[in-house]
């Protein structure tokens, strides 16, 4: 990455926004789910 | 693969420099990495995450801080990030002390001597960490297991705080502080938490 020619204030936002993405598609995911199983009849 | 950058080396304020210095003049010790990446550009990244972190592993919950504990140190463990599963492993056997319930779980969850709820809530959280995603039926089995909904909430919560942080001691390597660096380091977490 730092060959690129990116600084390392770019790859420091760039990781951790990629970080903090995936983190966030995994936990929207696990909300869904969790709302579907409890409108399905669950507590 | 990780990229150790100079700017959570050295790109803090004077202010901040003079803080580590105390802290490692206190605890005699180095301050660890996921210490010094909360302090580099705060507003960015470390205020917003410390608050989120704190609220996940030491707010009002169901779950127990030892529960807690383990959940990070079971994702963790999932992402073989092992800077945080040195370090929540540590504090998870501080919180309940008891190490070899901590062992038990990161040795085999399916027979390790604890309660179902919590073994159903791991199962899921591995899941969701090793594959990105769960569906319903994962969710009704854990609430099945006597979890409830908010139960499963608060663990999501601390889920998504390990999924970011081992993302980052990994992408940025964070440096191993051995046993005796992560006993420390318990402490401090069990004595102050994540503020």
């Amino acid at each position: 990455m730092k060959e690129s020619g990116l600084t390392e204030d770019q790859i420091f936002e760039l990781v951790v926004c990629a970080a903090v993405g995936q983190a966030t598609r995994q936990y929207e995911s696990a909300l869904e789910a969790l709302a579907a199983a409890v409108t399905d009849g669950g507590r | 693969m990780s990229v150790r950058l100079k700017i959570l080396n050295s790109g803090y304020s004077i202010g901040t420099k003079a803080l580590f210095a105390m802290i490692q003049l206190a605890s005699r010790r180095p301050l660890p990495d996921a210490a010094k990446l909360v302090f580099y550009r705060a507003d960015f990244y470390g205020e917003p995450m410390k608050e989120l972190t704190h609220q996940a592993m030491r707010g009002p919950s169901a779950w127990s801080i030892g529960d807690r504990e383990l959940m990070a140190a079971f994702v963790s463990q999932t992402n073989e990030c092992a800077f945080c599963v040195g370090a929540h492993t540590a504090t998870a056997a501080g919180a309940y002390r008891d190490r070899e319930r901590v062992a038990a779980v990161l040795s085999n969850l399916e027979t390790a001597p604890i309660e179902e709820p919590l073994r159903a809530t791991l199962r899921m959280l591995r899941r969701l960490t090793h594959e990105h995603a769960v569906d319903a039926n994962e969710m009704r089995r854990v609430l099945a297991a006597g979890v409830s909904r908010e139960q499963i909430e608060d663990a999501l919560a601390v889920c998504f705080a390990f999924n970011t942080t081992n993302r980052l001691a990994d992408a940025f390597g964070f440096s191993m502080p051995g046993p005796k660096g992560f006993e420390s380091g318990a402490k401090f977490l069990l004595l102050r938490g994540y503020k």
